[in-house]
C-alpha cells in the first residue's frame, strides 16, 4: 500500500493507495510517503544561460538555482520540453528551475518521515498537459474549495504558476482566471487579444460564458479523462506523482530511506542479472571443460591401456631372451650378404656345361668375383667396350642387384686354323648367351668382326682367348625383417 | 557526491552483493575461458602422448611378430656364430680339418685377415675409407684367404662344401682364381668373407 502526503495551503492529508483506490488515511505509515504540494510560494523560473558543457554547465546551474532559490533545499532544474537541433539537445540554451521558497512548512509537516520526494502540483499539471493533442500554450486551471491553482504553459513549458485563495465562487474564480490572462498580455507572454485556451480540471461548464466572454476556450481533458472525469482531478495528479515523475524538488538528504531501498533492489537485481549472464557467457565454456574433462578421462584410461598392452608385449618379447633390434639386424645381415650370395658351385657347373662341347679345349684361367653394389664388371679387363650392367636386365622390385664378375681364359689347339677358331668361339659365345641374366663384357667372338686379327704359321705357342662376363646374382631384401627403428 | 553517501552507507550490504557477483562473474567468464584453454593443452598433449604410445605398440608388435617368425632362424644363427665374438681361430682350424678330412693335398696356405666395420649397404672396403664414424656395435667383415695347389676342381667345390658345412661361422665366397692347370691339378685362390654382429655390451639399450 502506497502513501501520500497531500499538502496544501489550507492543510495536510494523508491519503493512501489500495486495491480500491485512493482514501484518506490516519495511520502513520512505515513506508517512504510520496508528497504532493500545493503552496503559495512555489515558483518557476527561467534563465537564458551561455552554451556550456560538462562541469562548467552544472556548476553554473548549480549557481543560478542556489542564486534563485536561496533560502530553501527544495529545488530543482527542469530541461525544458520541446528544444529543437541537436546541440539545443545536448546543452540548451534555456534553463527551468523550480523551487518552494519557504521550506519551513515543509520540513515541520515532512517532520522525521521517510519520503520518496516532493512534487510541487504545478510540476504534476505540466506533465498531466504533456500531451501533443493539447495546445502548446495553455492556462492549466485546477480549482479547489479554498484556492485556484493557475499554471501558464508555453511550447508545454511551464512558465507561470500561481495560487490564488478565493473561496469556492465560480465568478471569482473567473475573475482570477482573467486576471492571470491580462498579466501574461501584460508580461508579453501571450499576443493580446488572442484566443487563449484553458483546461479547467473541475465543473468546466459554470465556467464557459464567463470564461468566453474574455476570448478564452475551454478545452477537454487528455484521454481517457475526456469522456470518464474523475470526481475529484487531484486523484489523477496523485497516481501521476506515484509513478516519481522527474522533476522531484527534495533533496537527497530527505529522501536516503527511499533512494537506499532503491538502490539495494537495483543492486540486487544488478546482481541477479550479472549471475545469469555471466553463467549463459561461461556455459559454453563450462560445456567445453566437462567435456575436455570427460575426454581426458577416456585419454587416461586409453594410455593407461596402451600401456598396459606395451608392457604385455614386453613381457613376451623378454621371454625369448632376444633384443629385437639385433635379431632384425641380424636376420638382415645373414639374408643381404650371406644367404642370398650366387654359389661359386652353380656358375661352374654353368660354365663347365658350355665347354663340355668342346673336349678339346683347355680351361687355363678362372677368376670368379663377387662385385661390390655399384661397381662395374670387367672394368679392368682391355678392350672392354660394352658395360656389363648396361646389358644386365633390372633388377625386379625389392630386391638388391649383385653381380658376379667371371673371367676365363682358354686356350685352342694349335691345328686349329682360323675358321675352326671363329666356329668355336661363336659357338661358345652363343652358349654362354643362353644363361639367363649374362652380360658379355669381352667377347672373343665378337673382336672376330670388329678387332685385330692376329696369327702365325711359324708359332707353335697356344692361342689363348679370353671372356669376362658378368652374372646376376640376386638378394631378396629383408622385407621380412621389422623396419629400422629411428 | 557527498549526499548520496548515507544511501550508499544504508544499501552497502546489497552493494558489496553486487560487487562479489561481479567478481565472480569475471572470475567464472575469464577463469573458465583460461582453465578452458589449459585443458584443451592439456588434452592436445595427451592425444600427443596416445599417438606416441599407439606408434610404440605397433612397433613392439611389429617386433614380437619378427620374433615369432625369425627365432629358429636366429637361434640358428646364434649357434653358426654370426652373433658375438668372432671366433677366429675355429675358423682357421676348421678350414685344416676340412682339408685333412678330404685327404687333399698339404698345400695349405692362409691368411686371415684383421676385421673391418661393415656399414649397412656398404663393402668393407668402403667403410675403411668412410668419413662417418661406424657404430661400436655395427657388424664386422673378416676376409679368409687361402691357397691350396695340385688339387682339381670338384675337390676344391667339395672343399667349399665341407667347410661350410662345419665351420661355426657365417660366410661367403667373396673370389675365387683357379690358375695353373697341370696334371696334378690346379692352384685354387680363394677369399672367404665371414661376418660377425658383436652383441652389446652389459647395460647397454
Amino acid at each position: 500500500m502506497k502513501s501520500l502526503l497531500y499538502l496544501a495551503s489550507s492543510g495536510c492529508q494523508l491519503w493512501c493507495k489500495d486495491k480500491d483506490g485512493w482514501r484518506i488515511s490516519t495511520a502513520e505509515p512505515t513506508e517512504p510517503v510520496w508528497v504532493v504540494t500545493d503552496l503559495p510560494d512555489e515558483s518557476f523560473a527561467e534563465i537564458e544561460m551561455p552554451r556550456l558543457f560538462g562541469r562548467d554547465r552544472s556548476t553554473f546551474i548549480a549557481r543560478q538555482l542556489a542564486s534563485r532559490f536561496p533560502d530553501t533545499p527544495y529545488r530543482t532544474a527542469l530541461t525544458p520540453h520541446h528544444v529543437s537541433g541537436l546541440m539545443e539537445r545536448l546543452a540548451p540554451t534555456h534553463q527551468l528551475f523550480l523551487g518552494i521558497s519557504s521550506p519551513e512548512r515543509l520540513d515541520t509537516e515532512i517532520g522525521e518521515r521517510p519520503i520518496t520526494g516532493v512534487w510541487p502540483i504545478s510540476l504534476l499539471l505540466t506533465h498531466f498537459c504533456h500531451s501533443r493533442k493539447l495546445p502548446a500554450e495553455l492556462l492549466v486551471v485546477l480549482p479547489s474549495p479554498e484556492a485556484l491553482r493557475i499554471v501558464f504553459l508555453k511550447k508545454h513549458t511551464p512558465l507561470l504558476t500561481r495560487l490564488a485563495p478565493v473561496a469556492n465562487d465560480i465568478r471569482v474564480q473567473a475573475e482570477e482566471i482573467i486576471r492571470t490572462r491580462r498579466y501574461l498580455e501584460n508580461t508579453r507572454m501571450i499576443e493580446r487579444g488572442q484566443t487563449c485556451p484553458v483546461l479547467l480540471l473541475g465543473d468546466a461548464g459554470a465556467f464557459a460564458n464567463p470564461l468566453a466572454s474574455a476570448q478564452m476556450t475551454l478545452i477537454a481533458p487528455p484521454a481517457p479523462w475526456d469522456t470518464h472525469p474523475p470526481a475529484d482531478w487531484h486523484l489523477p495528479l496523485f497516481d501521476l506523482a506515484l509513478t516519481c515523475p522527474a522533476g522531484q524538488i527534495a533533496p537527497i538528504g530527505r529522501r536516503t530511506d527511499f533512494l537506499a531501498k532503491r538502490l539495494r533492489l537495483f543492486a540486487l537485481g544488478a546482481a541477479a542479472l550479472l549471475m545469469l549472464t555471466s553463467l549463459w557467457a561461461a556455459s559454453g565454456n563450462l560445456s567445453v571443460i566437462l567435456n575436455t574433462l570427460r575426454q581426458q578421462e577416456q585419454a587416461k584410461t586409453k594410455v593407461q591401456q596402451l600401456q598396459s598392452n606395451i608392457t604385455e608385449l614386453e613381457q613376451k618379447t623378454n621371454s625369448f631372451g632376444v633384443d629385437p633390434e639385433l635379431l632384425r639386424r641380424a636376420i638382415t645381415l645373414d639374408e643381404q650378404e650371406v644367404a642370398s650370395a650366387p654359389a661359386i658351385a652353380d656358375h661352374l657347373q654353368s660354365l663347365s656345361q658350355v665347354l663340355s662341347g668342346f673336349p678339346e679345349l683347355r680351361l687355363k684361367q678362372l677368376e670368379w668375383r663377387l662385385l661390390a653394389t655399384g661397381e662395374t664388371a670387367c672394368a679392368k679387363t682391355a678392350g672392354s667396350t660394352v658395360p656389363a650392367a648396361a646389358e644386365t636386365p633390372p633388377p625386379a622390385e625389392g630386391e638388391a642387384k649383385r653381380l658376379v664378375e667371371l673371367e676365363f681364359e682358354i686356350s685352342l689347339p694349335d691345328t686349329y686354323g682360323p675358321g675352326d677358331q671363329a666356329r668355336v668361339l661363336r659357338q661358345i659365345s652363343q652358349q654362354l648367351g643362353k644363361i639367363k641374366g649374362i652380360a658379355l663384357a669381352q667377347d672373343p667372338a665378337r673382336e672376330l668382326d670388329q678387332g685385330v686379327l692376329q696369327g702365325s704359321t711359324t708359332s707353335t705357342a697356344e692361342k689363348r682367348q679370353h671372356w669376362c662376363l658378368s652374372l646376376p646374382g640376386s638378394t631378396k631384401a629383408s622385407a621380412k625383417a621389422t623396419e629400422a627403428k629411428p | 557526491m557527498k549526499d548520496w553517501l548515507p544511501v550508499f552507507k544504508l544499501a552497502r550490504k546489497s552493494l558489496l552483493i553486487l560487487a562479489g557477483v561481479l567478481i565472480f562473474s569475471l572470475f567464472l567468464y575469464f577463469g573458465s575461458a583460461h582453465l578452458q584453454k589449459q585443458l584443451s593443452a592439456d588434452l592436445a598433449s595427451q592425444q600427443a602422448q596416445i599417438a606416441a604410445e599407439e606408434e610404440n605398440l605397433g612397433q613392439k608388435q611389429k617386433d614380437l611378430d619378427n620374433i615369432l617368425s625369425h627365432i629358429q632362424q636366429f637361434q640358428k644363427l646364434q649357434q653358426k656364430g654370426l652373433i658375438g665374438a668372432a671366433r677366429r681361430e675355429g675358423w682357421v682350424e676348421q678350414l685344416i680339418a676340412s682339408r685333412k678330412q678330404l685327404g687333399l693335398p698339404d698345400t695349405l696356405a692362409y691368411t686371415l685377415k684383421q676385421p673391418t666395420p661393415l656399414r649397412e649397404g656398404a663393402a668393407p672396403e668402403d667403410a675403411a675409407a668412410a668419413t662417418t664414424p661406424t657404430p661400436s656395435n655395427a657388424p664386422l667383415a673378416h676376409n679368409l684367404e687361402f691357397e691350396l695347389r695340385n688339387i682339381h676342381e670338384e675337390e676344391f667345390l667339395s672343399l667349399l662344401k665341407t667347410y661350410e658345412g662345419k665351420v661355426l661361422g657365417r660366410f661367403r665366397v667373396q673370389s675365387c682364381r683357379i690358375t695353373e692347370p697341370s696334371p696334378t691339378g690346379l692352384t685354387a685362390q680363394c677369399t672367404l668373407r665371414f661376418f660377425t654382429m658383436p652383441q652389446k655390451p652389459a647395460g647397454q639399450t
